[in-house]
C-alpha cells in the first residue's frame, strides 16, 4: 500500500489512452516536432512522444520491455535538454550587442490580421497537415496495412516514420533534425519488435538509440558554439 | 575472455585514455597506434583454417563470444580485412604527427573501429545493421570533429546511416523467415541499404560536403577504410543470399546506379568552384565505379570492388595530405568562398601539397600512369565483352576526372597574383618528407600494380 506502482499498475491507470488515443497523440506529438521552432517545446513533444509509444510498445511487448524503451527515450530526452541549455535553447548569446544582431539575416514575417508570424512556421504547419492527411489515407488503404500489428500501432508507425522523415529531410539544424531522425527510429522500432522479439536486438538498438542522441548533442554544441556564431 | 571480446575492449579502451590525453598528441598518437598494431596482431595470430596459434593462450583465444545469444564470431573471410583496416588506421594515426588533425580524430576512429570489427564478427546481418549504425552515428562525430559551425556534412551522414538500417532490418527479417515470395522486394530492400551505404545515386550528394566540412584525412577512414569494412559487410550479406546476388535485375540496378552516380559527378566536377569539392566529386567517380563493380556479379564483382577499395584508401591518403598542405592557401574560410580563384600561383608557393593533391586526385579519377588505374583497368578487363553502357561512361568519367584537374593545374600554375593576403605557412621538414615519401610509394605502386591488387586478391578470397 502507498508504494511505487508496478508497471502493470501503471498501465491500467493509463488505460483509457491506450490504443487508437495514443496512436492520435503520437500522431501530434510527432506533428510538433515538425512544426514548432522552440527547442523547450520541441523538448517537451519528443519526452511526451516517448511516454505514449510506451504504451504502443506494450502492444506489441512484453510491458517490462516497452518501460525499458521509456526509461531510454527519458534518458536521450535528458541528454538533449542538457545540451539544449548549454548553448542556450539555440538562442543567441545573451550577452550579444544589438548591432550584432542586425548582422544576422532577419526572420521572414507575414501578416495575418493582428499577427507577425515566421514564414517557416506557416509552411510548416501547412506541410504537417499535408503529411497527417497523407498518414490517414494510407492508414486506411488495405494495401499499406502492416499486416503484423494491430491497427492503432499502424497507425502509429506511420505517423513516427513519415513525419520523422519529413523533419530530418527539411532541416540540417542538429536538434531539430535529430529528433527527426529517433521519431523516424521509433516508428521503425515499433514495427521491428513486433516481428523480431529478440532480447539482443531491443537491447542494440536501444544503445544505438542512445549513441544517436550523443552524436546529436555532440553535434548541437558545434553548431551553436560562441564560435560558430562568430562564424 | 575472446578474441571478439578483447578486439572490441582494446579500442574501446584506448579510445577512453586517448580521449583523456588528447592535448598531449604525440602520447596520443602511440597509444592510437599501439592499440591498432595490438588488434592487428591478435587478429593475425590464427593459422588459416581457424585454428589459433597457441602463443596468447588457448584460454584467451575462443573466437567465438555471445552478447544476448548473438554470436560474434572472429573467422577466416574477415581476418585479412581486418588486419589491413588495423594497420591502415594505424598509419593514418602516425601521418597525425606531421600533419595534425583534431584531437577527436584518434578516438572517434577506435570508436568506430570497434563498432565495425563488431559488426562484422556478428555472425546474423541484422545484428551486425545496428552496429553498423552506431559506427555511423560515431562517424558523424569524428567528420565534425571540433570544429564550430555547420553541421550540414555529419547530420546528412547520420541520417543516411538511420534511414539505411530499416532497409537492411527488413531484409533481414523477409530472409530469416524465408518469405521467398517477396524476393522483389528483397532486392530492392538490399539495393536500398547498398546505395545509401555505398553512397552511390541518389544519395550521392553529401559526399562532396562530408569531404569540404572535415578534415583532410577523414575521408581516407570514411569513405577508405571504413567503406571497406562496410563493403565487406555487404559482400557478407550478398554472398550469403545468392540468390539476390545471382539476380539479374538486381545487378542491373547496381550497374544504373554506379553508372548514374558517374554521370553525377562527372557533371559537377565541371563545375566544381572549391578544392574540397573538386576532391569531393573525384571521390565521387571512385564510388560509382565500385559500384558499378558490384553490379557485375560474381567472382569477378568480388576482386574488382576490393581492388578499387583498396586503391581508394591510396588515392584519399594522398589528394588527403595534399589538400591538407594547401587548403590553408586557398581559403579563409571552409565554404562560401569561391577556392579555385584564389588558386593562382598556388603551384610556385605549394608545389609538393599540390602535386600530392593532384596526383591523389588523378588517382581517384582513374588516370594512367597513377596507382588508381589498375582498378579501372581491372574492372574494364572483367566486363562482359562487348562492354556495356556503363563501362562507356566508365572511361569517359577517367577522361572527365583528368580534364577537371588539369583546369584546376592550369589556375594554380597561372602566375598572376590574385592579390590575396594569405600568407605561406611554412612547413616543417618532417612534414616535406613524408609528403615526398608518399608520393614515391604513389609512382611506384602506379608501376608495380601487382603489389595492391595481390593485397586486394588476398581480401576476396576468402569469399
Amino acid at each position: 500500500m502507498g508504494g511505487i506502482p508496478t508497471i502493470y499498475e501503471f498501465l491500467a491507470y493509463l488505460d483509457f489512452l491506450r490504443g487508437t488515443p495514443a496512436a492520435i497523440l503520437v500522431l501530434l506529438t510527432a506533428s510538433l516536432i515538425l512544426i514548432l521552432p522552440d527547442w523547450r517545446w520541441l523538448l517537451l513533444a519528443l519526452i511526451l512522444q516517448y511516454l505514449v509509444v510506451g504504451l504502443l510498445f506494450a502492444d506489441v511487448l512484453p510491458p517490462h520491455l516497452a518501460f525499458m524503451k521509456v526509461l531510454v527515450g527519458a534518458f536521450i530526452c535528458l541528454i538533449l535538454y542538457i545540451t539544449a541549455r548549454q548553448v542556450n535553447f539555440g538562442r543567441l548569446p545573451e550577452d550579444v550587442t544589438e548591432e550584432e544582431v542586425g548582422q544576422l539575416e532577419e526572420e521572414r514575417l507575414v501578416q495575418i490580421g493582428p499577427y507577425s508570424l515566421p514564414i517557416e512556421l506557416l509552411f510548416r504547419v501547412f506541410l504537417a497537415l499535408i503529411v497527417i492527411l497523407t498518414i490517414w489515407a494510407v492508414s486506411q488503404s488495405t494495401g499499406f496495412l502492416l499486416t503484423e500489428v494491430p491497427e492503432h500501432v499502424n497507425l502509429a508507425i506511420l505517423s513516427l516514420t513519415g513525419m520523422g522523415l519529413v523533419t530530418f529531410s527539411l532541416t540540417g539544424e542538429p536538434l531539430k533534425a535529430g529528433m527527426g531522425l529517433l521519431t523516424f527510429m521509433t516508428g521503425f522500432e515499433l514495427f521491428y519488435h513486433a516481428i523480431e522479439h529478440s532480447i539482443a536486438m531491443l537491447v542494440v538498438l536501444s544503445i544505438a538509440d542512445l549513441i544517436i542522441a550523443l552524436s546529436i548533442a555532440y553535434l548541437m554544441q558545434a553548431r551553436h558554439s560562441f564560435l560558430a556564431f562568430l562564424d | 575472455m575472446t578474441a571478439p571480446f578483447i578486439l572490441l575492449l582494446i579500442p574501446i579502451g584506448a579510445a577512453t585514455i586517448v580521449y583523456l590525453l588528447r592535448r598531449r598528441q604525440t602520447l596520443a598518437v602511440i597509444i592510437g597506434f599501439l592499440a591498432v598494431l595490438t588488434m592487428a596482431l591478435f587478429t593475425g595470430t590464427r593459422r588459416p583454417g581457424g585454428v589459433p596459434v597457441s602463443s596468447v593462450g588457448e584460454s584467451i583465444l575462443n573466437l567465438r563470444w555471445e552478447f544476448f545469444g548473438q554470436p560474434l564470431i572472429l573467422n577466416d573471410e574477415i581476418q585479412a580485412t581486418l588486419i589491413l583496416v588495423y594497420l591502415g588506421v594505424g598509419f593514418l594515426f602516425i601521418l597525425t604527427l606531421p600533419f595534425p588533425q583534431d584531437t577527436i580524430f584518434i578516438p572517434a576512429t577506435l570508436v568506430v573501429l570497434a563498432s565495425m570489427t563488431a559488426a562484422l564478427l556478428a555472425q546474423t546481418f541484422v545484428f551486425g545493421s545496428v552496429l553498423l549504425l552506431i559506427a555511423a552515428a560515431v562517424l558523424a562525430i569524428l567528420i565534425q570533429g571540433e570544429r564550430p559551425g555547420s553541421t550540414l556534412a555529419s547530420v546528412r551522414q547520420l541520417s543516411l546511416a538511420v534511414l539505411a538500417v530499416p532497409f537492411l532490418l527488413i531484409a533481414g527479417w523477409m530472409i530469416d523467415t524465408v518469405q521467398a515470395q517477396f524476393l522483389s522486394s528483397i532486392i530492392f530492400l538490399l539495393f536500398g541499404a547498398i546505395v545509401i551505404l555505398m553512397v552511390a545515386f541518389p544519395f550521392q550528394l553529401w559526399v562532396s560536403s562530408t569531404v569540404v566540412e572535415s578534415r583532410p584525412l577523414v575521408p581516407a577512414v570514411t569513405y577508405g577504410l571504413i567503406a571497406l569494412l562496410v563493403t565487406v559487410f555487404l559482400l557478407n550479406v550478398l554472398i550469403a543470399n545468392p540468390v539476390v546476388f545471382g539476380n539479374s535485375q538486381f545487378l542491373t540496378m547496381l550497374r544504373v546506379s554506379g553508372a548514374a552516380t558517374l554521370i553525377a559527378a562527372s557533371l559537377f566536377l565541371l563545375t566544381a568552384k572549391s578544392i574540397g569539392r573538386l576532391l569531393g566529386y573525384l571521390l565521387l567517380l571512385d564510388i560509382g565505379a565500385t559500384v558499378i563493380a558490384l553490379g557485375l556479379g560474381g567472382r569477378v564483382a568480388l576482386d574488382a570492388v576490393m581492388a578499387l577499395i583498396v586503391l581508394r584508401i591510396l588515392g584519399l591518403i594522398l589528394a588527403g595530405v595534399g589538400f591538407g598542405l594547401i587548403r590553408d592557401q586557398v581559403a579563409s574560410s571552409l565554404s562560401g568562398d569561391n577556392q579555385l580563384d584564389r588558386c593562382q600561383g598556388l603551384a610556385w608557393r605549394k608545389p609538393l601539397g599540390l602535386a600530392l593533391f593532384i596526383y591523389g586526385g588523378l588517382s581517384l579519377a582513374g588516370a594512367p600512369l597513377t596507382p588508381g588505374f589498375a582498378g579501372r583497368w581491372a574492372l574494364i578487363i572483367n566486363s562482359q565483352s562487348p562492354p556495356g553502357l556503363s563501362m562507356v561512361i566508365l572511361v569517359i568519367s577517367v577522361i572527365v576526372g583528368v580534364v577537371g584537374l588539369l583546369r584546376f593545374l592550369a589556375k594554380t600554375l597561372s602566375k598572376k597574383d590574385t592579390g590575396s593576403e594569405v600568407e605561406i605557412s611554412p612547413e616543417s621538414n618532417a612534414s616535406r618528407i613524408v609528403a615526398s615519401g608518399l608520393l614515391f610509394l604513389g609512382i611506384l605502386l602506379a608501376f608495380f600494380p601487382q603489389l595492391i591488387l595481390s593485397l586486394s586478391r588476398m581480401l576476396a578470397n576468402p569469399f
